[in-house]
């Protein structure tokens, strides 16, 4: 037995945990997350406080300190983390979702200009609809934002299928490259709309271009946490499916699926997905790329465990992510998608050199 | 008894250019048919009109004298399977995730099946491997592997069905050739309809007992093995000059060696 035959005789798995221990073990991570996160900002409330600031305690055994904790913790802090959890479980999802989609473990909404088209098609939104709608109507525009942000990801996602599968084959290289041109015109699209902002306008979209989970709040935490919950549920159908995806479109029509409908179901909810989550954050790269590689491998490329542990791990990255960028150059902040894109550039680079042929280079 | 399958005049183009014409077949339940043609004659996009993938343009296509297009995916999945020429997975799947695929139809019948497909292609020893890195051959017969589960799945709970190999032994090395040729040759036996597209003439000649040969998008010979591997007949579809032999049971065989331009 020569070394190359040595090499390949490697096992698939060596050690591959079960689905119940590893989202039990992802989940377990979130709440260690979720709970140092709340202890760390501008005002800190060391870990002893948290029960008390929570209101888990009764008001007779919390601090003195407790009404200003309760404060800080329920108006700002609070919808903040849980914004950035349910934005990083649709991120880290969506990424999986797309991947198993296009049979590409490269494939990024952010990357290739899904969440782009998302930006552009709000950045839209505020500018010309701004003057239409008039100061009554205004307030319609926090709903009009996510809506227009998924027609434009739902668009761009189309064009995307349209251009980089042909006859039931996907060629990544084709795909990646088409997915620039098209981050390329959204960007050139949202450039215009700059030009043509007023002051007010211009302050709403650049918070786009950077990605910031500043302007949380509650509405923002329980109209994402909907859609989450709907891609959740939606996901238990598509998983097994996306699994025989992985043969090629005609096999998986061989094995019984019904491809055409899975495919428009797979688009439409990678598309609200991304969609919303660039309405609450601007354009935040990276995370469905180096989450779902990641878990795929420790715990294998079976979609029905990847989909939920990707969204419990990317909840958990985005949180760190948004826990360092507003304390790391406090008391200013830094936008969100600077820090995900320094941490997963150099590692999408990574990938791609380990999976050359992939791309046909 | 009715036809496992029937084609009535079955046309494929795309635009104005013919890939498939007027083809007229009707395959009996338990028979073991091997398409041979040229290059670029029509073989795959025959297959694929008889497995459901693309629908003719012309004509019509009836399994158990009902209209392919009226089957969903699910029920023609639990009727037919397929074995590609060539299946490329991207993802890390072991070779057992992969073979399970083949069980979607249902799960608990698979269950007692599942060893035997996998030892069927003798690929035992690799159960854990991840399928991308296996060598071609090893890939085929992971996924000859699936497509057996799926067949017997389907057959546990529909009886008889239909197999469908798109050039199953190209990247195979001779031992698993005739391995896949024996299979195919047992499902036969047990009443399943198989139809393979081949290359080599002789494993045509060997391993079926009726042979359709394609030229031009038509369908020019339709017989067993002696009737349509025939030197005029080579010579017209081929545009190569073979002698025909014989072996000892009487099949035809031809080498290609020795053939004259």
């Amino acid at each position: 037995m020569t070394v190359m035959d040595i090499g390949r005789r490697r096992a698939a798995r060596s050690f591959r945990p079960r689905s119940g221990v590893t989202i039990a073990v992802l989940l377990s991570l979130l709440l260690i997350c979720l709970a140092l996160a709340l202890t760390v900002g501008a005002a800190g409330i060391p870990l002893s406080r948290l029960p008390a600031a929570l209101r888990l305690l009764p008001d007779a055994d919390a601090g003195p300190l407790a009404a200003r904790d309760q404060l800080v913790l329920w108006s700002i802090r609070l919808p903040r983390i849980l914004t950035a959890a349910i934005v990083g479980s649709l991120l880290a999802a969506s990424g999986a979702l797309m991947q198993g989609l296009f049979r590409n473990p490269l494939a990024d909404p952010a990357l290739v200009g899904v969440s782009s088209g998302g930006a552009f098609a709000a950045a839209a939104s505020i500018v010309l609809l701004d003057h239409t709608l008039g100061n009554n109507l205004r307030f319609l525009q926090d709903h009009l934002l996510p809506i227009a942000a998924f027609g434009g990801s739902l668009v761009t996602t189309i064009i995307l299928f349209r251009i980089a599968s042909r006859a039931g084959n996907t060629s990544i290289a084709l795909f990646l490259l088409a997915g620039l041109a098209i981050a390329a015109i959204a960007n050139a699209g949202i450039g215009v709309l700059v030009f043509l902002a007023d002051d007010r306008q211009l302050r709403d979209i650049t918070f786009w271009m950077m990605g910031s989970l500043s302007g949380a709040n509650w509405a923002k935490a329980s109209s994402t946490a909907l859609v989450l919950l709907i891609a959740l549920l939606v996901f238990v159908k598509v998983a097994r499916h996306l699994d025989l995806l992985v043969l090629g479109e005609s096999e998986a029509f061989h094995t019984g699926v019904d491809v055409e409908r899975m495919k428009l179901l797979s688009i439409v909810l990678v598309s609200a997905m991304t969609g919303v989550a660039v309405s609450v954050c601007g354009v935040v790269g990276f995370v469905g790329i180096v989450v779902p590689h990641l878990l795929r491998l420790v715990i294998g490329p079976s979609h029905r465990l990847l989909l939920p542990a990707s969204a419990c791990l990317g909840a958990v990255m985005l949180v760190a992510a948004d826990t360092v960028a507003r304390t790391i150059v406090a008391p200013a902040e830094m936008p969100i998608g600077i820090l995900t894109a320094a941490i997963g550039a150099p590692f999408f680079l990574a990938i791609l050199l380990r999976q050359r042929k992939l791309v046909g280079l | 008894m009715s036809a496992a399958l029937t084609a009535n005049a079955a046309s494929f183009a795309i635009g104005s250019v013919a890939l498939v014409e007027r083809v007229d077949l009707r395959v009996e339940p338990g028979e073991l048919i091997a398409i041979v043609g040229p290059n670029g004659a029509g073989k795959s996009t025959l297959l694929r009109m008889l497995s459901g993938d693309v629908r003719p343009t012309a004509g019509a296509v009836r399994m158990a004298n009902r209209d392919l297009s009226t089957y969903s995916p699910r029920e023609l999945a639990g009727r037919r399977a397929v074995l590609a020429q060539h299946t490329n997975v991207g993802f890390p799947f072991s070779v057992e995730e992969i073979v399970w695929m083949g069980a979607d139809i249902d799960r608990r019948k698979a269950a007692p099946l599942f060893d035997r497909a996998i030892r069927e292609v003798r690929l035992e020893a690799f159960r854990d491997r991840d399928v991308t890195t296996l060598s071609g051959g090893e890939q085929q017969r992971t996924h000859f592997a699936r497509v057996l589960l799926q067949l017997w799945c389907g057959e546990a709970s529909y009886g008889p069905g239909l197999l469908l190999l798109d050039e199953p032994t190209s990247s195979l090395d001779i031992r698993h050739q005739l391995d896949l040729a024996e299979m195919a040759r047992r499902c036969a036996r047990d009443g399943t309809t198989v139809i393979a597209i081949l290359h080599d003439l002789n494993l045509a000649a060997r391993f079926a007992d009726r042979i359709l040969m394609m030229h031009q998008g038509a369908l020019t010979a339709d017989g067993t093995p002696s009737a349509v591997i025939r030197p005029d007949l080579l010579a017209r579809v081929f545009d190569v000059e073979l002698s025909v032999s014989r072996d000892s049971t009487g099949a035809p065989f031809v080498l290609p060696q020795l053939a004259k331009r």
